[in-house]
């Protein structure tokens, strides 16, 4: 269970989250709905402590959140220059977490096949398209298994055939107990994955819904896009 | 100018050997050095912030000071200040070495200051601690995109050695000097000298093209 209690972010002495408490039980994907510049991505970067300036609690499990149990795939893709897509998700397995190399290469190639760039593996990430890179960022940060995946707009450069094997990914991987939060603007991908979902508005989260019933939650967020 | 060459082969070979050991030696100076304040005037740390002053007061006197007035320091000041005899080759090198350092610090100071807030964030986020970020990841890069200003100032390195024949090491400018005080021949020995110099900045920077294409490839 992932409880964030009171968090506020300041930047510039600014407040740009405003008091957000949550709950988030194992085994969840969060969406996180909102307008451009309403929050979702800093409160990604506070969950990673990426955030210098903030007040308020993050705990998993009871115990204060630490750097390992943190996966990120930020918007930008943040790709190493000089490290090929197989070093990408082996370099920080071997190097971080001591893992035999053998077997870093088998759970990267794995990863890699399952989202259709193995055939990328030792291509540079100038070399790669955009939807590419994205895909080898996700990898990347389902390779270190994380207890908790944060997205940032996973889907913004893939084509929907590898939105649908994301998805698959996604659900796989809540479904052995770990916790995603995802980002989106895209309301047709936040209806298929969301099991709770929060919407954003100038910092602050306006309202938290448990997804039980897909068509109800549609129009929740259509309501809250007419509203915002 | 051909006779001139064929009559002093000795001296000029020698003189050869001398500018690449200074040359060399100087280079691993810089680099090691340029490397370690450049890491260090760029790091953002606080606990070190009385270093980094240190270290980019240090920069700015070497780079105020013109590689002449250093190489007289080192090899003239020096000795009578701490009583230790410093031969003219090694002042020679350590001067060279300690001038280019600090140009090269700055070199990699724009590198490292260039490097995307975003990947350091990555790194230290993967579990790499900032020494590991540093050695395995970001330094490599840093020296790849910095690659054309390093190979300028390795190039301008080799000139400089000129300079320290002035002490009395007998590298290319000292053995030509010498060669004209005996023979009177000026014009062919110093268009030798020059020919040597040519022949090896043009290795050097064919040699810094292909591993620059390398890596670019790689």
């Amino acid at each position: 269970m992932l409880k964030i209690n009171n968090l506020s972010v300041f930047m510039d002495n600014k407040k740009v989250l405003d008091n957000i408490s949550c709950s988030i039980p194992a085994g969840s994907i969060v969406v996180l709905l909102g307008k451009s510049g309403a929050g979702k991505t800093t409160f990604l970067r506070s969950i990673a402590g990426l955030n210098e300036s903030k007040k308020g609690t993050i705990l998993l499990n009871n115990k204060a959140i630490q750097q390992k149990d943190i996966g990120f795939v930020p918007q930008g893709f943040a790709l190493f220059p000089q490290l090929t897509v197989l070093e990408q998700c082996t370099h920080p397995l071997t190097k971080t977490r001591n893992m035999l190399p053998a077997i870093a290469d088998k759970k990267a190639l794995d990863l890699l096949t399952q989202l259709q760039i193995n055939e990328f593996k030792n291509a540079l990430p100038h070399q790669l398209s955009g939807g590419q890179q994205q895909r080898t960022a996700i990898a990347r940060g389902l390779c270190i298994e994380p207890k908790i995946l944060l997205l940032d707009e996973p889907n913004s450069a893939l084509d929907p055939q590898n939105t649908e094997i994301l998805i698959k990914l996604l659900f796989e991987y809540a479904k052995n107990g770990n916790i995603i939060i995802c980002s989106t603007q895209d309301i047709d991908l936040a209806a298929k994955i969301a099991t709770r979902c929060l919407f954003f508005d100038n910092g602050c989260t306006s309202e938290e819904i448990t997804v039980s019933d897909k068509n109800d939650f549609l129009e929740k967020i259509s309501l809250f896009f007419e509203k915002n | 100018m051909l006779s001139s060459i064929l009559n002093n082969l000795t001296p000029l070979f020698s003189g050869t050997k001398i500018t690449l050991t200074i040359w060399l030696s100087s280079l691993l100076i810089s680099i090691t050095m340029g490397t370690i304040l450049g890491v260090v005037e760029s790091s953002k740390s606080d606990t070190n912030r009385w270093l980094q002053v240190l270290t980019r007061r240090f920069t700015q006197l070497i780079r105020a000071l013109p590689f002449y007035l250093q190489l007289l320091i080192i090899y003239f000041a020096i000795p009578i200040i701490t009583t230790l005899n410093i031969s003219s080759l090694a002042a020679s090198i350590i001067s060279l070495g300690i001038c280019s350092s600090a140009y090269v610090s700055q070199i990699i100071k724009q590198g490292i200051n260039n490097y995307q807030q975003s990947l350091w964030e990555m790194a230290l986020l993967l579990g790499y601690t900032k020494k590991q970020a540093l050695l395995q990841l970001v330094l490599p890069e840093v020296f790849r995109s910095q690659a054309l200003s390093l190979n300028g100032e390795i190039d301008q390195l080799i000139k400089s050695t000129a300079v320290c024949s002035t002490i009395g090491v007998l590298e290319i400018m000292g053995v030509t000097r010498n060669v004209i005080a005996r023979e009177m021949n000026p014009v062919s020995m110093y268009l030798n000298a020059a020919l040597i110099f040519i022949v090896i900045s043009y290795a050097w920077n064919t040699l810094s093209a292909f591993i620059q294409e390398r890596i670019k490839r790689a």
